[in-house]
């Protein structure tokens, strides 16, 4: 039962995590290969700010979210000058500028050791250290951000953003300026990937770069694309492919050495298939060209 | 002093293997604008191959021929069934960006399920080195620098007597009229995939004789590659081993003075710098201008 649980946490982060891709990727058609720096940004935020100022989870919370904020709010200005190809590989280097600055800045983020003895929150004194009380948390924050998109996507300035993803010049033309749109969209997906990773490091409590590396990037945006970029039941889809496809591994007996392998062979071969015959992905919306 | 001239040797000896894996990126980054960061894949390929043949028969000559038949296939499959129809399609160059991760995780993953993630060693291979005073080359560094400048030279010399130059360079500048002029597109880009992983493949050979090899051994070196074929963004083999020989310098000293782990990050802080200021590469737009 706790590992029922503990896979559906995984999967609520990765919900989030994908959540905050698709903003990037289908509501931007920005392809980013930088999403885990926003979550790690988060999670370390969250860390240090509990285990050396001893704040609680509610005043990390806020001051993750603030990092985050200004964090999209300079990669944005990446965004606002390269783009397509250029852009991927510009994030792909803040990726593993990130990297190397969580692995070296020791007196900060401790290096390779990481940073362990984060506490879990705590609601109403109620303290969330169970996994069926972190997986209902976390199912709170999934069912926010889902009723925040619900909201959003119909909203003027989420068609904007779209907007701009279609058609710069047409944005310009209407008279706005679509680094506007971009940078909003931007920070709002840094904001839920900085939630994703204070998530994380609450429920594992220790938390080190090996968690926030260019794989980890690379994931992220696979699930996106192979569950659909740009409505809301895409990237959930994706997520559940990629957290429950070791659970279908084992199903068939399949011993846990080749299991890991397995899942990533399979995992790239979908990602592969998807692009080549059915860009949209599963249940896409904005098809990536 | 004699720290300085180690790092310098070291470096470009280990610059030279990078720029036979860069040339082989940039040739088909700039010719097919596939951005093929599965290059990484059929790096580490290459050495498997080579690894597995020499530890069942222990013949380097079945092995070197073995590894490059695999890579050959390999890279031939991917072109035709993936990378091929993405560009029939005029996908965005991001999608066969994303295409070409997929595979490497593939192939990677492959390795690893039936080889194993730890790292491979070659038994048979040769130990001693030269010294002068204290510095020291060792004799696999010595051989990788001859057969890694005769690679380079063997290249030059198909570019200069075959028709492959010249087309190769208007498939990059324009495929489309390119193929009005009667020039087999198709056919040049399977050549320079072919060619550019052979010459990673046995960079990758080269490289496995001194440290071994793993599954994930690839990404690195292919990313530095990336770098060296954004700063040079042409097709122009001298410079771009001065690159790859000027990256590792700088990579190495890093290594030296501060922390091996900061090479990365300095080495893709240079990377976003030019991406964000100087998309066009480092060499100015004038000098690329007279090519044409």
């Amino acid at each position: 039962m706790n590992y029922l649980l503990h896979i559906s946490v995984m999967l609520e982060i990765y919900i989030l995590l994908a959540l905050s891709a698709n903003q990037k990727v289908g509501l931007s058609g920005l392809l980013s290969l930088a999403q885990a720096v926003f979550y790690g940004l988060g999670a370390y935020t969250a860390s240090i700010t509990i285990t050396k100022f001893e704040f609680s989870y509610w005043l990390a919370l806020p001051i993750a979210i603030l990092i985050c904020v200004i964090a999209g709010l300079l990669f944005s200005f990446v965004a606002g000058k390269v783009r397509e190809l250029y852009f991927s590989l510009a994030t792909l280097a803040l990726q593993i500028i990130f990297f190397s600055v969580a692995y070296n800045w020791i007196p900060v983020t401790n290096g390779s050791y990481g940073i362990s003895g984060i506490s879990n929150p705590e609601i109403f004194g109620l303290k969330i250290n169970t996994p069926a009380s972190f997986a209902l948390f976390g199912g709170v924050w999934v069912l926010l951000v889902i009723l925040f998109y619900v909201w959003f996507l119909k909203t003027p300035i989420s068609r904007l953003i779209q907007a701009t993803r279609d058609d710069q010049i047409a944005v310009l033309s209407l008279g706005k300026n679509p680094n506007y749109y971009k940078r909003i969209s931007i920070m709002l997906s840094a904001v839920i990937a900085g939630i994703a990773g204070t998530l994380y490091a609450t429920y594992t409590t220790y938390i080190d770069p090996s968690s926030f590396t260019l794989d980890e990037s690379i994931l992220i945006l696979s699930i996106v694309l192979i569950g659909g970029a740009g409505r809301i039941i895409g990237p959930i889809t994706g997520a559940v492919i990629y957290i429950l496809l070791p659970e279908l591994l084992k199903f068939l007996q399949m011993p846990d050495s080749i299991a890991a392998n397995m899942r990533m062979i399979l995992f790239g071969l979908l990602l592969v298939l998807i692009v080549r015959f059915k860009p949209k992905g599963l249940f896409g919306k904005y098809l990536i060209q | 002093m004699e720290t300085t001239i180690q790092i310098l040797i070291n470096s470009i000896v280990s610059g030279l293997l990078l720029s036979l894996v860069a040339i082989g990126f940039t040739y088909i980054f700039q010719v097919t604008k596939v951005f093929h960061l599965a290059h990484g894949g059929i790096y580490v390929s290459g050495a498997f191959a080579c690894w597995w043949v020499l530890t069942k028969t222990n013949n380097w000559f079945a092995a070197i021929i073995l590894s490059v038949a695999v890579v050959a296939i390999l890279i031939y499959l991917i072109e035709k069934t993936i990378y091929l129809p993405l560009t029939k399609k005029q996908s965005n160059q991001s999608i066969s960006l994303i295409a070409s991760m997929g595979l490497y995780v593939v192939i990677v993953n492959v390795l690893a399920l039936f080889f194993g993630s730890e790292n491979k060693i070659i038994d048979n291979t040769v130990s001693g080195s030269f010294e002068l005073g204290n510095i020291i080359l060792t004799k696999v560094q010595a051989i990788q620098s001859i057969i890694g400048v005769a690679l380079i030279v063997a290249f030059l010399i198909y570019l200069k007597f075959s028709k492959s130059n010249l087309a190769l360079q208007a498939v990059s500048d324009n495929e489309t009229i390119s193929k009005i002029f009667s020039i087999n597109t198709e056919s040049e880009r399977t050549k320079v995939f072919i060619i550019g992983s052979i010459l990673a493949c046995i960079a990758a050979i080269l490289k496995t004789m001194e440290t071994g090899i793993d599954p994930q051994a690839g990404m690195s070196i292919t990313l530095t590659a990336a770098v060296v074929a954004i700063l040079v963004a042409r097709l122009n083999v001298l410079l771009i081993i001065a690159f790859s020989i000027g990256l590792t310098i700088l990579q190495n000293s890093v290594e030296w003075f501060l922390n091996a782990q900061w090479k990365e990050g300095i080495t893709f802080l240079i990377l976003l710098l030019v991406i964000l200021f100087r998309t066009e590469g480092i060499i100015s737009y004038n000098l690329r201008k007279d090519r044409a």
